[in-house]
């Protein structure tokens, strides 16, 4: 029987080793709190956009957010706005939307997706 | 390089099937339309240009509902819908991003508006032929959160709805 901080350690350790005998890497809270590039890089496999792909436009202000606008595997034009909250989307932009003359990003859901790395 | 007569022939047929899904969402929320109504491809062209240039250009004009109080917007469409009756209007649509036009009564397109065409995937888009009167709703997730966006002109415009900020 083990006592004091040794128990502990183990204890973490089982735990640990089974949630990786489950199928799955141990989950951390760091895992869980994606970086914003990362949203990023999400939104865009979510979009179907190759992840090679360089933005065919981008822009934004600190006020209505960021954004980029790729071409996706189909040649359909998408936008992954990043907003002033941190929160990443990923949509078709609305041929009405100014966000290229300064306006803030207007797009269609892409899938559904919502706030994407959350 | 494929060839502009292969290009207009891609075109052609992207554009029979949006306006076959676009005439299936009709027929799903109760209103009547058949392949007859469908603006032609040249026309529905246009259309959109002229409609996109005079919507862009009202964009400062544009009214503002919070996400949560879409019960004031419905309630000046439907006021819309029975000022218009059943006049005949273009209504606008995009499926995969090929824009479409069909002939449909006003009323039963204003009517619906809320309950089916506006949402976060897709705009209410209304027109004349020659797009001197229209309206645009739109359901959008701004850097703010969600909101309703209402431009209307020409026929449309009306007195200020309530619940509504420039």
């Amino acid at each position: 029987m083990l006592f004091g901080p040794a128990k502990y350690k183990s204890a973490a350790l089982a735990i640990k080793s089974a949630v990786k005998g489950l199928g799955g890497k141990a989950t951390t809270a760091a895992d869980k709190e994606l970086s914003q590039l990362a949203k990023r890089r999400l939104a865009k496999e979510k979009g179907e956009i190759p992840r090679s792909a360089s933005p065919v436009a981008q822009g934004g202000s600190a006020k209505t957010g960021r954004w980029w606008e790729y071409d996706d595997v189909n040649g359909k034009r998408k936008i992954v706005v990043e907003h002033p909250d941190g929160s990443v989307h990923v949509g078709i932009p609305k041929p009405q939307s100014k966000h290229r003359e300064g306006g803030p990003p207007k797009f269609y859901d892409y899938g559904g997706f919502g706030h994407i790395g959350k | 390089m494929i060839s502009i007569d292969l290009q207009r022939r891609l075109r052609e047929r992207r554009h029979a099937s949006a306006l076959k899904e676009c005439l299936q969402i009709l027929g799903s929320v109760g209103i009547d339309a058949s392949a007859e109504d469908a603006l032609p491809l040249l026309e529905v062209d246009r259309i959109w240009s002229r409609y996109l240039e005079e919507l862009r250009a009202r964009s400062l004009e544009a009214l503002h509902y919070p996400g949560g109080e879409a019960v004031a917007l419905n309630e000046h469409l439907r006021a819309l819908a029975e000022r218009l009756g059943d006049e005949r209007v273009a209504w606008l649509a995009l499926a995969d991003s090929e824009p479409v036009g069909v002939d449909v009564p006003a009323n039963k397109m204003l009517q619906s508006a809320m309950a089916f065409f506006v949402t976060k995937a897709g705009d209410l888009m209304l027109s004349t032929r020659d797009a001197r009167s229209g309206i645009c709703v739109e359901s959008n997730h701004l850097g703010h959160g969600d909101e309703y966006e209402l431009v209307e002109w020409g026929a449309f415009a009306s007195a200020a709805p309530p619940g509504a900020s420039p």
